[in-house]
């Protein structure tokens, strides 16, 4: 997982690692045995991807200068034209690379503390009743999210890949909602949204409205800062009205966290390409 | 959108991310290890759905003839000396006239020192 040999270092294990998540959460039982396998799978897959960030946020500048295909670079190698074509393709590996540490972006991390804020209240309330495995899967599975929801942003920079990436979490996400609608709680419809849960103060669920509503306030302010992504915009906030009213109506199960995973990444697509930066093409005309 | 963001921030970031990922590490090794269940495994406790039909009376009563007949370890009370170790009849009555007479002597200790 580099950028010195790939363009997009991880993507297709990512891929596949959020479907096997995705699937084993929504049509199997899982039990502690099976999350803690993937909560160390995540968690190594999370490490390697930040290690192939690191790499290149601490080496570009010194790779990038070395560029020049001078005598002495090139003096070591006997094939002069594949030495510089292999560089070349290097070099834009690594430019291309350069957008993936918008994931590391302050709006990003603070995200995270509002979702690690949210996962300790969670905990300590649910302490009381829960037993210690239970609570630790709880946390596994919160930050399987996590980091879904980050290495989506990592990827979502190319515009191919958030294609990809959308359509796949697109089809994960509708899968979700028709295993799930079966679950919807009617009692919440019955009473009413004023008795539910998430607008009682005091409770988790005001942290995780906290979550959303500040991602719909980033949302906002890059359609006002920017306005050249607009449709992303929209359906970044769409995504996240429905997420909040899964949260509301749908009874918490294991498989509703197959929900929140996809619900997550398709977002992180979103998120990142509200931000992205408009291309400008410039084009030479030849006058005769 | 800058690229070129503090140096300093950026490795602040990369550090989160590796003590995120090494929790998420620690934590799957906990869950795969069992840790956070109690001692016993719940196969091994016969809860009431493990039963598929109630035992019958036959059954029941095959069950505690079984019990009946199996003889105590050596130093546990059998039956015989559980019996003449409770008190008898006669034990009774002697225990009650001790009693009395505990009481009255207590009555007139308290009425002398009035």
């Amino acid at each position: 997982m580099s950028y010195y040999s790939s363009k997009h270092p991880g993507l297709f294990i990512y891929m596949i690692l959020v479907s096997i998540t995705v699937i084993g959460f929504l049509f199997f039982n899982m039990g502690s045995f099976f999350i803690g396998i993937l909560s160390v799978i995540w968690g190594i897959y999370t490490a390697m991807r930040a290690l192939s960030l690191f790499e290149m946020s601490e080496h570009y500048e010194a790779y990038a200068s070395m560029q020049d295909p001078s005598k002495n670079n090139n003096a070591q190698t006997s094939s002069l034209a594949y030495d510089l074509m292999n560089r070349m393709n290097r070099g834009r590996n690594m430019k291309r690379g350069m957008l993936a540490l918008y994931c590391l972006h302050e709006r990003t991390i603070l995200w995270f503390m509002l979702a690690l804020l949210y996962t300790a209240y969670h905990l300590h309330t649910a302490s009381v009743v829960q037993s210690k495995a239970a609570l630790m899967e709880t946390m596994c599975t919160l930050f399987m999210i996590g980091a879904a929801f980050w290495a989506g942003q990592s990827y979502a920079h190319s515009k191919r890949v958030a294609r990809a990436l959308s359509a796949l979490f697109g089809v994960l996400f509708v899968m979700s909602l028709f295993k799930l609608r079966a679950s919807i709680n009617l009692s919440v419809l019955d009473s009413g949204l004023a008795q539910s849960g998430i607008l009682n103060l005091g409770q988790p669920e005001i942290l995780l409205l906290i979550l959303m509503l500040y991602s719909i306030a980033i949302l906002l302010f890059a359609l006002v800062e920017q306005k050249n992504s607009p449709a992303n915009i929209v359906v970044g906030l769409a995504l996240v009205c429905i997420m909040a009213a899964c949260h509301i109506l749908l009874i918490p199960s294991t498989a509703t966290t197959a929900l929140w995973l996809s619900g997550w990444g398709l977002f992180s697509v979103f998120w990142v390409r509200s931000y992205g930066t408009q291309q400008k093409r410039y084009v030479l005309y030849q006058c005769e | 959108m800058r690229i070129a963001e503090p140096q300093i921030s950026r490795r602040g970031a990369f550090l989160f991310v590796a003590l995120f990922s090494c929790l998420q590490i620690t934590l799957g090794f906990f869950l795969i290890n069992g840790t956070g269940h109690d001692s016993v495994l719940s196969a091994q406790i016969d809860t009431p759905a493990t039963y598929a039909e109630a035992p019958t009376l036959d059954e029941m009563e095959q069950f505690t003839l079984g019990v009946s007949s199996i003889e105590p370890a050596a130093g546990f009370p059998t039956d015989a000396s559980l019996s003449d170790a409770l008190p008898q009849e006669e034990d009774q009555d002697i225990i009650n006239q001790k009693l009395i007479e505990a009481l009255t002597t207590l009555s007139t200790k308290d009425s002398g020192e009035q």
